[in-house]
């Protein structure tokens, strides 16, 4: 119980020790020109991104779609395999939008 | 993003706030706002940690093997199903004889995203995961944690050959591959599951605010209009609100899944 109890208080430090870390340094806001060009090209960019990954996972949709159909026996297998290959081509998608909302700031 | 403070986060800073600056002090460390040292995504993972582990030692002792309850029956669905995506299942496939002695790391991480994400379902609560340290750190542990599974199946030369690649003349081109590849893997963890998170619930909100627009200009132009526009903010966010509870679960499940993947990678052995 004693144990317990350290446990819970060294946690409880630790937790709090890492509460700073989410304290960024002020950064320099960029010139309104330079903060313009930001907007429009994250814009380009995220519709380009988006664009890909929705052209990947039609690809992918479509050969598990032809999967199942041929052999349904398989199909926890291909979905599965469909699940994880949808959320690995989202996330190169959210990449992109990451950049987006960590540099617009205009 | 305005930030508003959360029941839980007031709690837990009446009643830690004062031990915490305290030890905040004598760290040298100094808090935004120092009437609430415990940000809010601290305090919320705080308390799905005490509860969950409130819980699980009381579920513990109602366990039994011959005669399973029903919330028995429903954890052991987690471990085991029929869909094979139990979390024994994808150990057993992916990682093979000794998978299931990972279960404490996997399992612990996956559980862990999974109540982060889902307590943003819950009014007044954030997900911890949509702060971007709280994945960061999920996903630091993981990559230590499959490294040193690595490195103690295979000892530190094996491991290494592990990144050379299949044939020898080749490891002068795969070294710097692999190595870049497992950095990003850490990478990819952190920003898959963060962006996500924040991904849905701006998704959520940016709509429910687009049906409280709608109904509130409808009510500006007509009363009986308005009145009808209340429908607005009900229906229009449902899809969203679905998708983001979809999503939860769906990047909960990828956690658990990828560090098995990895797992499996840096245990492999060569037949």
């Amino acid at each position: 119980m004693k144990r317990l109890a350290t446990l819970a208080a060294l946690a409880l430090v630790l937790f709090v020790f890492a509460a700073p870390a989410a304290a960024q340094a002020a950064e320099q806001k960029p010139p309104d020109q330079v903060a313009m060009w930001i907007v429009i090209a994250s814009g380009f960019s995220m519709a380009i991104a988006s664009a890909f990954c929705g052209l990947a996972q039609a690809k992918a949709t479509a050969a598990a779609c032809e999967g199942l159909a041929r052999n349904p026996g398989a199909a926890p297998a291909i979905r599965f395999a469909l699940i994880l290959a949808l959320v690995l081509i989202e996330s190169l998608a959210l990449y992109t939008f990451a950049i987006v909302f960590l540099k617009v700031t205009y | 993003m305005e930030h508003h403070p959360t029941f839980i986060g007031d709690l837990f800073n009446q009643l830690f706030g004062g031990l915490a600056l305290a030890v905040m002090e004598m760290l040298g460390i100094h808090p935004h706002d120092p009437l609430r040292p415990i940000p809010d995504h601290i305090a919320i993972e705080l308390f799905i940690v005490l509860l969950a582990v409130i819980f699980f030692l009381w579920f513990r002792r109602q366990l039994s093997a011959d005669n399973p309850g029903g919330l028995q029956l429903c954890f052991e669905q987690v471990l085991s199903n029929s869909f094979r995506v139990g979390i024994y299942d994808l150990l057993d496939e992916i990682v093979g004889h000794h998978g299931r002695k990972h279960l404490a790391m996997v399992g612990s991480v996956g559980l862990f995203v999974l109540f982060c994400n889902v307590i943003s379902l819950i009014p007044g609560f954030i997900s911890p995961t949509a702060v971007h340290t709280v994945p960061l750190g999920c996903a630091l542990v993981v990559f230590l944690y499959y490294n040193w599974e690595g490195l103690r199946a295979h000892g530190a030369v094996g491991y290494s050959k592990h990144f050379m690649g299949p044939i020898l003349p080749l490891a002068p081109l795969m070294l710097p591959i692999e190595l870049i590849s497992n950095a990003a893997r850490l990478l990819s963890l952190t920003v898959r599951l963060w962006v996500n998170m924040v991904v849905s619930e701006l998704l959520y909100v940016t709509f429910l605010t687009l049906g409280l627009f709608v109904m509130m200009v409808a009510g500006e132009m007509n009363k009986i209009l308005g009145g009808v526009a209340v429908v607005a903010p009900l229906i229009l966010p449902l899809a969203f609100i679905l998708l983001h509870a979809f999503v939860a679960f769906l990047q909960a499940f990828v956690f658990t899944l990828l560090p098995v993947v990895y797992v499996g990678g840096a245990v492999a052995e060569e037949h």
